[in-house]
C-alpha cells in the first residue's frame, strides 16, 4: 500500500499534546504511522503543507442526517429544495439537493468539503434502523453511526418500573446489536409516551408516565447506570424534558442530578438553559451561568451545544410534543409520527430571526455555553443540525468563538432588552486554534470512545484536514485545502477529488461505526414474548441483517 | 420589429425556456438567441434546434409563435416589457414574474402566473389549474399583479394567494382561493365547489354562478352593494375585459369565512 506524507504542516493534535508544532505526518494503509527511522524512506506522495494548519478530521457527534424523519423533512420542504443549490452529477458526485436537509449523497459531500470525516445521527427509532443503514450506505466518504431512541421505549420503562436491571441491561445490549446502533439516546424521557397516550407531556423529572408507573428521573438514572455497566463507548445521550420552554433550566439541572454520578451526555444544551415563566415569553432569559457552574464541577457530564444560527431551517425531533409546540408557535406545517412501542417524531420548518429577542437570546445562550465551560474536553460543537442551523454554519461559529469583536458587532444589533437577559456581552474569552481542535474533533471523539479518531498519533485513522491560514477565520474553516479520509486525499483545493465508485467501494471510506455488547441470552424469551404481543412485525424480522451494515467496524466497549 | 421566436420543430418531450427572458435577449442578435441553451427533458440543447428567431427585442417586445403547448416557463421571472404568445402555451407561464406584461392569444396549461409578484398576465383563451398559486410546499402564492382570463379555468385558482387580482370571465373548477391569505378573485361564469377552503382574508366573487355550493364553514352575513366593485369594474373595463360591467352597482350576498381559520375572508354570491 502506498505511503502518503503531509510535510511541514503546523499540527494541532490536542489529544497528543501537540499545539501548533511544525511536523510531518506519515500515512499508510489508512492509518497514521510513526515517522520512519530510516532516512532514505520516501513517501509515494507528499503534500507540502508548509504554512498550513493541520488537524484531525472533524467529528460531528450530534446531527440528523438519515432515516425516516430526515426523509420526511426532505419531502416536506420542496419550497426550500427548489431554490437551494443543487449538486450536479459529475465523475466525482451523484446528483443531489441541499438546503437545510440535504439528500444523502449531498450530505456526504458537504461534510467532507467542510473537513468533517465522521458524523452521528442522534435519533433513530430502533425499528427504522434498516432504513438508516440504507441511507448511510448512500452517504459517501464520511464515517457514520447512530443513536437508538430508548427513552420512551415500552420495554425499557416496563423493566425500570419492575426494578429488573438485568433484563434492562440485556434488552439495551440486544437492541444495539439488533439495530447496528452506536449508543443509546433519551429524548424527553417519558414525556413522548405521555404525549402519545394523552396529548400531555412530562413537565418535571418526577411526573408519572401514564400506565407505566415510572418517572423521567428513573428512566434517566437506570439507563445511565446500565450504559455504564455495559461499558459502552459513549455514555447515555440525553435530550432533557421541556426542551425550548422558558424556565426549563431547573429540569436540566435536575436531569444532571438524576444521573447520580453516572456518565451522561447532555445534548443541544442550549435549548435547555432558559429562565423565565413557562407561560410568559417576556421573562425569557439565560440561565447558563448556574448550569455551567454545576456542569464544571461534575466530571461525569459532557455536552454538545446545539447552537442556533439565524436563518431558515427545519426542526426535526423525536420529541413529538415539542414538534406540536413549535407548530403552534410558528403556525408552519407540521409532521408528526408515532413509532409503535418506541418513539415519537415531530417536524416543523422554522426561521430564527435576528430581530426576535427570543431567537437572539437562543443564539447568545449557545455562545455562553462555549465560553463558560472551563474544560473544552467536555463540550462539543453542534448546531443539532438542522434544528439550530445547518452543520455548514460551523465555520461561522468558530469565527465567533475566536473573535470577541465579531461577537460584539453582532451584539450591537441585538434587540432591546437583550443585555439584561444574558451574560454574553461580559464574556471576553476567545478560543485558540487548539481549543477549536478540541471541541470540533478531539473532544467529541473522546466522548464517543473512538480511540482512533480525533487525533493524529500513530495508529489513528488517517482522517486529516489541512487548512490554508487566513485572517478570515470563517473562510479558513469553510474551504479546507486538503481533506484526507482513511488515508486517501478526498478534497484538494476545496474540490472533491474522489471518483464516485471509489467513494462507495473503498472499505476505508464511508464506514458504519457500531457497537456489539454482550448480553444475557436467557433474557431473550421475555423480550420475544413482549415483542410478539405488541409489534406490527415479526420478531425474527426485527434485527437488521449484517449485510445492511456494508463497510462497518465494531467499536469495542471501554476497558 | 419585435423579436419573434417561432416553433419550427415541435418536441414530444417538453422544452423549458426559462433561460429566454426578455432581459436576457433584449440586446442579442437572432443568431445569439438561437445559441441560448434550453432544457429538453434532462438534456440541454440550443434554442435554434427547435425555434426560428428573427427581429430584435430592442423595442422591449418578445413574441412567441406556434403551438407552444409543450413549451414550459415562457415569461418566467419576466420583469418588464411585453411578451406576446401567439398560440397555445405550456405550463408555468409567467411564473414568479415581477413586472411587465404577458399576453397569450390561445390556451394555457397549469401554473400560469404561479407566485406572481407583479405585472399583468392576460390570457385570451382558457387556463389550466393553479393559476396564481403557490408552488407545492410554499407558504404564499401570488403576492401582487393581475391575471385576467377571458376563457375558463381549472381547479385551485389562487391557492394561498396573498395579494393582487385574478379575474375569470368563464367557468372555474373547484377550490377557488383555497388557503387564500388575501387578495381578490372574481369569477363571472359557473364554478365548482369548496371555494375559499382555509381562507384567512380576501375576496372571492362568484358573480355568474347560479346557487353556488358553499362550505358549511362560511356564514351568510348580509346582502350589500360594495362600492369597491365599481372601481374594479373601471379597471377591468379599461383593459377591455368583457364581463366587467357585471360589477357595476352590483348587489351581492356576502358570506364570511373560512370560520375554521381566521374567518376574515368573504365570498360574494349573486344576490
Amino acid at each position: 500500500m502506498s505511503m502518503l506524507k503531509i510535510a511541514n504542516g503546523t499540527v494541532h493534535d490536542p489529544r497528543n499534546g501537540v499545539d501548533g508544532v511544525v511536523m510531518d505526518l506519515w500515512i499508510r494503509d489508512g492509518r497514521i504511522i510513526p515517522a520512519p527511522v530510516e532516512p532514505d524512506v520516501r513517501a509515494d506522495r507528499t503534500i507540502d503543507a508548509q504554512g498550513m494548519v493541520v488537524m484531525p478530521g472533524g467529528v460531528d457527534m450530534h446531527c440528523h442526517i438519515a432515516g425516516p424523519k430526515v426523509n420526511a423533512a426532505r419531502k416536506m420542504r420542496p419550497e426550500e429544495k427548489r431554490t437551494a443549490r443543487v449538486v450536479r452529477r459529475t465523475a466525482n458526485t451523484r446528483s443531489g439537493t441541499t438546503g437545510s436537509v440535504p439528500s444523502t449523497f449531498a450530505t456526504g459531500y458537504l461534510y467532507t468539503g467542510l473537513g468533517y470525516t465522521a458524523a452521528f445521527d442522534a435519533a433513530v427509532p430502533p425499528i427504522a434502523a434498516r432504513h438508516v443503514h440504507e441511507e448511510f450506505d448512500d452517504t459517501p466518504i464520511i464515517d457514520k453511526g447512530f443513536y437508538v431512541l430508548v427513552g420512551n421505549n415500552h420495554y425499557v420503562m416496563k423493566q425500570v418500573a419492575a426494578n429488573e436491571p438485568d433484563r434492562l441491561r440485556a434488552y439495551l445490549a440486544w437492541l444495539l446489536n439488533a439495530t447496528g446502533g452506536f449508543a443509546t439516546k433519551l429524548v424527553n424521557p417519558g414525556g413522548v409516551e405521555v404525549w402519545k397516550t394523552s396529548g400531555g407531556n412530562a413537565k418535571s423529572l418526577d411526573d408519572p408516565v401514564d400506565h407505566f408507573n415510572v418517572s423521567p428521573r428513573q428512566i434517566v438514572r437506570e439507563v445511565a447506570r446500565t450504559v455504564d455497566e455495559l461499558r459502552l463507548p459513549h455514555s447515555v445521550h440525553i435530550h432533557c424534558n421541556n426542551l425550548g420552554l422558558p424556565g426549563n433550566w431547573t429540569t436540566t439541572l435536575d436531569t444532571m442530578r438524576a444521573l447520580e454520578g453516572h456518565r451522561g451526555h447532555l445534548t443541544h444544551i442550549q435549548f435547555h438553559s432558559y429562565g423565565g415563566g413557562v407561560d410568559d415569553q417576556s421573562t425569557f432569559c439565560s440561565r447558563v451561568p448556574e448550569l455551567a457552574e454545576y456542569f464544571n464541577s461534575h466530571p461525569n457530564l459532557t455536552l454538545d451545544v446545539g447552537q442556533v444560527m439565524f436563518g431558515d431551517t427545519t426542526s426535526m425531533t423525536g420529541d413529538g410534543p415539542l414538534g406540536y409546540y413549535l407548530h403552534q408557535v410558528f403556525g408552519r406545517k407540521w409532521f408528526n409520527a408515532d413509532t409503535e412501542m418506541e418513539a415519537g417524531c415531530g417536524i416543523v420548518p422554522i426561521e430564527y430571526k435576528d430581530k426576535s429577542l427570543v431567537h437572539t437570546l437562543q443564539w447568545a445562550i449557545g455562545l455562553e455555553w462555549y465560553l463558560l465551560v472551563n474544560d473544552p474536553w467536555r463540550a462539543a460543537m453542534s448546531t443539532d443540525h438542522p434544528n439550530g442551523g445547518s452543520f455548514l454554519a460551523y465555520p461561522e461559529i468558530i469565527a465567533l468563538l475566536m473573535d470577541r469583536e465579531r461577537r460584539r458587532a453582532m451584539l450591537e444589533r441585538a434587540p432591546k432588552g437583550f443585555r439584561e437577559r444574558c451574560t454574553l456581552a461580559d464574556l471576553d474569552r476567545e478560543y485558540t486554534l487548539n481549543e477549536i481542535a478540541i471541541i470540533t474533533r478531539a473532544a467529541p471523539a473522546r466522548m464517543l470512545g473512538l480511540d482512533r479518531k480525533g487525533h493524529l498519533g500513530p495508529g489513528a485513522d488517517a482522517d486529516i484536514t489541512v487548512y490554508d491560514r487566513n485572517a478570515d477565520i470563517q473562510r479558513m474553516f469553510e474551504i479546507p485545502r486538503y481533506v484526507v479520509k482513511g488515508g486517501r486525499v478526498v478534497v484538494e483545493n476545496g474540490e472533491l477529488r474522489i471518483p464516485d465508485e471509489d467513494a462507495l467501494e473503498d472499505p476505508g471510506l464511508g464506514r458504519l461505526l457500531h457497537v456489539a455488547p454482550d448480553y444475557d441470552a436467557e433474557c431473550m424469551p421475555d423480550i420475544q414474548k413482549w415483542f410478539e404481543a405488541s409489534y406490527s412485525i415479526q420478531f425474527r424480522n426485527y434485527p437488521v441483517d449484517p449485510s445492511y451494515l456494508h463497510h462497518h467496524e465494531i467499536v469495542p466497549v471501554r476497558s | 420589429m419585435p423579436l419573434a421566436i417561432a416553433l419550427t420543430t415541435p418536441s414530444a418531450i417538453p422544452l423549458e425556456v426559462d433561460a429566454v427572458t426578455l432581459q436576457a435577449v433584449r440586446d442579442l442578435k437572432p443568431d445569439a438567441v438561437r445559441g441560448i441553451l434550453i432544457q429538453r427533458g434532462n438534456r440541454q440543447a440550443p434554442l435554434g434546434d427547435f425555434f426560428d428567431v428573427s427581429g430584435s427585442a430592442a423595442d422591449d417586445t418578445l413574441v412567441w409563435q406556434g403551438d407552444l403547448s409543450r413549451v414550459k416557463w415562457i415569461g418566467a421571472r419576466h420583469s418588464g416589457g411585453r411578451v406576446l404568445v401567439e398560440g397555445n402555451c405550456g405550463m408555468h407561464l409567467g411564473s414568479e414574474m415581477t413586472g411587465g406584461e404577458i399576453e397569450v392569444r390561445g390556451n394555457v396549461a397549469d401554473w400560469a402566473g404561479a407566485e406572481l409578484h407583479g405585472g399583468r398576465i392576460r390570457i385570451r383563451g382558457n387556463a389550466g389549474h393553479l393559476v396564481g398559486s403557490a408552488y407545492r410546499g410554499a407558504r404564499r402564492g401570488m403576492t401582487g399583479g393581475e391575471i385576467i382570463i377571458d376563457g375558463h379555468v381549472g381547479n385551485e385558482i389562487g391557492h394561498a394567494m396573498r395579494r393582487g387580482l385574478i379575474a375569470i370571465a368563464g367557468a372555474a373548477g373547484d377550490f377557488l382561493g383555497v388557503s387564500m391569505i388575501a387578495g381578490s378573485i372574481l369569477t363571472f361564469g359557473e364554478v365548482g365547489i369548496r371555494h375559499g377552503a382555509g381562507m384567512k382574508r380576501g375576496t372571492i366573487g362568484l358573480l355568474g354562478a347560479r346557487d353556488p355550493e358553499l362550505l358549511p364553514t362560511f356564514r351568510e352575513a348580509c346582502e350589500c352593494q360594495p362600492v369597491f366593485l365599481n372601481l374594479v369594474a373601471a379597471r377591468l373595463e379599461s383593459l377591455g375585459f368583457e364581463p366587467a360591467g357585471m360589477l357595476r352597482n352590483r348587489r351581492v350576498r356576502r358570506y364570511c369565512g373560512d370560520l375554521l381559520e381566521l374567518g376574515k375572508g368573504e365570498i360574494f354570491a349573486a344576490a
